[in-house]
This record gives C-alpha cells, structure tokens and sequence, in this order.
C-alpha cells in the first residue's frame, strides 16, 4: 500500500532541515499530497514518473481536463466511414468520419456493459456493432439499435421508457487544425489556437499547410512513465550530447542558428536550429574538445544525408510539442508526428506517424525513407532516447521520497531564447502539468 | 516418360541446391550478428543492395519507411560504424532461430525465398524475451562460391518494438 499523508510530510519537514522550505500543496478529492519542492519547476520530484495514484489523477485532471489531445491526420481517414483507433491517456477512442466527411472523436467503450465496440486498429464502417450484444452505433456514436429491445414474442427486452438517446458512446470534442485532429473532453478547454497561441500555430501550419501522406507507423513500447518521454522530446540540452552521431557529423550543434520557443502559457514549445549557420572556431566546439563529438568518423556512404532545401526559413531540424503529449518533427526532410500514449504509471507506448505530402515525387519519397534512420527506435539520433528514459525511470527506484530532479539549466525562466542551452521547454511543461494537476 | 522424369529430378535438385546455398547464407548471417561479427555483416550482400526492416503490416500498406533501410553496402556498414561508435544503448545479446526456408523461385543466377525468424533478446541482467519474429523475403544471388542478399527484406509481425532497435534483425 502506498501512503502519502500530510502528517508523513510534515513530521519529516520538521526532522530534515533541507525540507524547511517546503509548502505541502493539495490534498485534492482524497487524493495524495504531492509537495511541490519550493523551487517551483526547477525542481521536479521523482514521485511524479512512478506514482500509481498519480497516474490516475493525470487521466481525470490531464487526459479528461482542459487539454487537446492529439488523435490523428487527415490522411489517416480520408474517406467518409473510415476511422482509427488512438488513446486519450488511458482511454481508448475512435477517430472517423462520418457521412458527410466530418470528423467525430467517441470513446471506443460500448455503453451497454463497456466492450470495446471496435478492435481493428484501422479501417472503414458504415456503423460500430458492439459483439457482445449487438448493440449499434453510428459514424457519430449515437445508439441506432439494441438488440432484442423489445424483446422475443413480447417478453423481456429493454424497459419502455429506454431512450437511445441517452445512451450513445461518450463523444470528445474535436478540432481541427490544418488537418490534424484533436480532442478534449472537457467544456473547459480554449478553441486551439488559443490553446496554442500565435507562434505555436504559425510554426504548426508551416508543415501542415498541404495535404500529406503517410509512409511509415510503428510505435516503441518504453518501459518508463511517458512524462520521461516529454521532457525528452523538450528537452534541447541532450540533443548534441547523447545523440552522438548529431555531433561527430554536424548535423546539430549549439552554435547553429536557433531558437528555444514557449507560448505564452509555456505548455507548448519549439526547439530548431538552422544547419550551415554557425562558426565553431572559439566556441567549445572547437579542436574537438568536446568528448561526445566524434569527427574523425566519417560515413562510408552519405547517401542518408542528403536532403533537399524544404522550407524557405531555413530550418534543418526542428521538433514541436503540443502540451500534453505529442510531437511534430521535422529532421532534414524527415516530416512525422510522434505521440506518447501512457501505459500505467511505469510504462508507455511511442506512436510514430511518418508523413510526406501527397504530391511528392518518388526522389522526395525516397529521401524521406532513407532519412528515416535518423530517427524511431533504430534511429541514429533517436535511439539512444528509448535508452535512457529507461534509465532514468530505474535509476529513480527507491531513492528518499523527496528525492527529485534538477532542471536549472538557464536559470529558472520559462521563456524563449536564441540558445538552446536551456531546459526552459521543460520547464514550461512542468508549469502546464502544475496548472492542470493541481500540484 | 523416362526423359520427362529426369527432367523433373533435374529441376528438383536445383532447388533443392538453391535451398542449401540460401539456408547455409542466412545460418552465417544469423551466427554472425549472434556473435557480434558486425562487421562481417555488410559483405554478405551485394554492393548495390536494398535492405529494409519494417513491420508486414506497414509494407503491406506501402509504406516505405520502417526502422532500417540501406540501399547499399556502404548504408549496412555505417549502421555498424554508428552502432559501434555512436549509438549508446545497453548491450544485448540476440538469438537468431531462423527456420525453414521456401524457394520461391530459381534459376542459376540466384532465387527468391522465404524464412520465419525469430530473435531471443538478452539483456544484461539476464532478462530474456522474444524481441522479434517475422519472416525474411531474400532475393539472393549466387555469384561464383558465395551466395550474397540482393534485397533482404525484415518483415516483423509486430508494428511494436521493444524499446529500441539497435544491432540488426
Ligand atoms: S457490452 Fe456492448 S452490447 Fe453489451
Ligand atoms: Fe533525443
């Protein structure tokens, strides 16, 4: 049993003299107290990545609160009828459109006794027929029919009064952004453009302004909490670190051009950086001082970095989250969305979606693929990531209950900046997870 | 009759042949990265080769991007340079079980053929698991002794890996 009480944390504060500056925060709906370190979000306490009362809270405050969250592309139902499978946190939905080429978001959960009215990850219905009893629904989630409602020969069925009506699947509310679907349970939650602000929703049509298609989806099963994986995905400090081949090849370095950016609200940001910008001499790059840079090495055939000039801004490499839990990427030519599905407190499961557009010619479609081992589960800049989320989610079991990491790179600011030595963007992920969680 | 059935014998052994020639290719390509001779592995395909581990599931739909895709020897021996000198992963340890192979098609220069596989993973705290399993569709050319990959084709049969890829299937 796990317990995390008031009384429990008081009575070390008063023992530990490194606890003084502690406040207990909430003990909301009976729920733990989880004390945020006085530090604010420079702190970041490692109950947070393994905690299975936390990991519920998130699904009713995070996944069912005021958050878009990320359910599919255009190009993934492309005709009426067709529909996909995705997760909203823990809870399994259905993304299709309907007849009229709408798209609708309905919890995959029957709601006669809570099958799962579809199984198929993908494909095209003109109705869901639940097959435990039959049940139907429509491409909207209404309830069209229940088996033997009236009965047989008169006998038994549904009462009189049962009105399909209030029983349809539960429905998300769904935008659309520049055919990207997103879907929120809540009544809360702003119109996304607000949600996401100016900058975020320009730099987010820039790659999502023409019809796209998909050339690749698979997904990485991670044994570590998929807030690990956010901060990962935010985090610009490892990219020329872990990722050694980023450095011994010069594909990404400090000194490129760039930015580190953050909504307003900091719940979203943008980490890129522009190749062929910067001058190393002076620079602790220089004279290969660094240890993680490799540059004697040198590929046998660089075929996989060739790349063509895509986007008249310049940029080589950047990656893009949307709070809380996906990932647009664009690495070269390497266009994808990545999406972090929770699976319990301690594990979760990577989706990669990898796109080019509908009217690529077959070179442009080659070089993305070949491009693509840049990245994924087996990618030369993004292996390493599986790695060491895993790392940390082992290497935090069983330290002191206020153990907690130290994110201070750049100070304490949860702002943009044109260097990218800063761990600001997660930072401002941890400002958002506050705001919704309560903590 | 008796001309019609040698013929048939005939054809029977070259396949027969080609099965041996592929077979006894795909055991030292197997013991090969089990052993961790990653650079022996490159030499095993032809210079212009195509080589491509994907989900059955993504190929089948056409998709074209999977977790490795090397379009020639010098692509297969980059993935052996970055695994030995920039990936960082925990080490590990695979067991190929590759099982029985189908000729699809042959003649004297090379054939086409199918194999089941599976790959053991062991990771260094002794944990053990069924990393993979799927099927190899080779086009495999029989250049004078050796028997090389033209295109070797990883179908996996999950669309899911196990945290990482690193060394290949
Ligand atoms: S649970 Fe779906 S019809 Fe009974
Ligand atoms: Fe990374």
């Amino acid at each position: 049993m796990i317990t995390y009480g008031l009384v429990t944390a008081s009575a070390r504060m008063r023992a530990c003299p490194a606890f003084t500056g502690l406040t207990p925060i909430s003990m909301l709906n009976g729920s733990p107290a989880l004390t945020w370190p006085a530090q604010g979000v420079t702190r970041v306490p490692y109950r947070l990545y393994d905690d299975p009362q936390i990991h519920e809270r998130e699904q009713s405050l995070l996944f069912r609160g005021p958050t878009w969250n990320y359910l599919g592309l255009d190009c993934e139902i492309p005709q009426p009828g067709d529909y996909k499978l995705n997760f909203v946190g823990a809870t399994p939905v259905i993304l299709c459109r309907d007849e009229n080429g709408e798209v609708h978001a309905m919890v995959n959960r029957c709601a006669h006794r809570g099958s799962l009215v579809c199984i198929d990850k993908r494909g095209n219905r003109e109705q869901f027929s639940c097959v435990y009893h039959n049940w139907s629904y429509n491409l909207r989630g209404d309830l069209t029919s229940v088996a033997f409602k009236r009965g047989v020969r008169g006998k038994g069925g549904m009462p009189a009064d049962f009105d399909n009506a209030k029983h349809g699947l539960e429905r998300l509310r769904v935008t659309s952004f520049n055919g990207i679907h997103f879907g929120t349970f809540s009544e809360a939650t702003p119109p996304l453009e607000q949600y996401l602000g100016p900058v975020m929703s320009a730099y987010l049509k820039r790659a999502y302004s023409r019809p796209m298609k998909v050339i690749g989806a698979h997904s990485q099963y991670l044994k570590n909490n998929w807030k690990l994986v956010m901060e990962n995905v935010r985090d610009p400090y490892h990219a020329s670190i872990l990722h050694l081949f980023f450095g011994s090849f010069g594909l990404s370095r400090q000194t490129m051009k760039g930015e580190a950016l953050l909504d307003d609200s900091g719940w979203h940001h943008i980490v890129y950086t522009k190749r062929g910008t910067d001058d190393i001499r002076g620079s602790e790059y220089e004279g290969n001082k660094l240890p993680n840079m490799k540059s004697h090495l040198k590929l046998n055939d660089p075929k996989i970095l060739e790349e063509w000039p895509e986007f008249p801004d310049g940029i080589t490499n950047m990656v893009q989250t949307v709070f809380p839990t996906v990932t647009f990427q664009q690495i070269s030519n390497c266009l994808g969305v990545r999406h972090i599905v929770p699976r319990g407190p301690h594990e979760s499961e990577w989706f990669w979606t990898l796109l080019g557009y509908e009217d690529d010619e077959p070179w442009q479609t080659r070089i993305r693929a070949r491009q693509a081992n840049l990245i994924g589960p087996a990618g030369f800049i993004s292996l390493e990531d599986g790695a060491v989320t895993n790392f940390v989610q082992r290497g935090i079991q069983g330290g002191r209950p206020d153990a907690m990491a130290v994110v201070e790179l750049g100070g304490s600011s949860i702002a943009s900046s044109e260097d990218r030595v800063t761990e600001s963007t997660i930072r401002g992920f941890w400002k958002g997870y506050r705001e919704v969680m309560g903590f | 009759m008796a001309t019609r059935k040698t013929a048939a014998a005939t054809k029977a052994i070259d396949k027969t042949e080609a099965r041996l020639r592929v077979e006894e290719l795909l055991h030292e390509y197997a013991a090969c990265i089990d052993d961790g001779r990653y650079e022996e592995w490159p030499a095993m395909f032809t210079e212009e080769c195509r080589y491509l581990i994907i989900p059955k599931e993504s190929h089948e739909r056409g998709y074209v991007s999977g977790f490795y895709l090397c379009e020639s020897r010098g692509m297969l021996a980059d993935r052996i340079l970055c695994l030995r000198e920039t990936a960082i992963y925990e080490s590990q340890q695979y067991r190929h079980l590759i099982g029985g192979t189908r000729v699809l098609e042959c003649n004297a220069a090379g054939c086409r053929a199918e194999t089941p596989f599976t790959v053991i993973r062991t990771t260094q705290d002794g944990a053990m698991s069924l990393f993979a399993a799927g099927k190899y569709v080779d086009e495999v050319v029989f250049e004078s002794e050796r028997a090389l990959f033209r295109e070797k084709l990883v179908l996996t049969d999950s669309t899911r890996i196990d945290i990482l890829i690193a060394a290949p299937l």
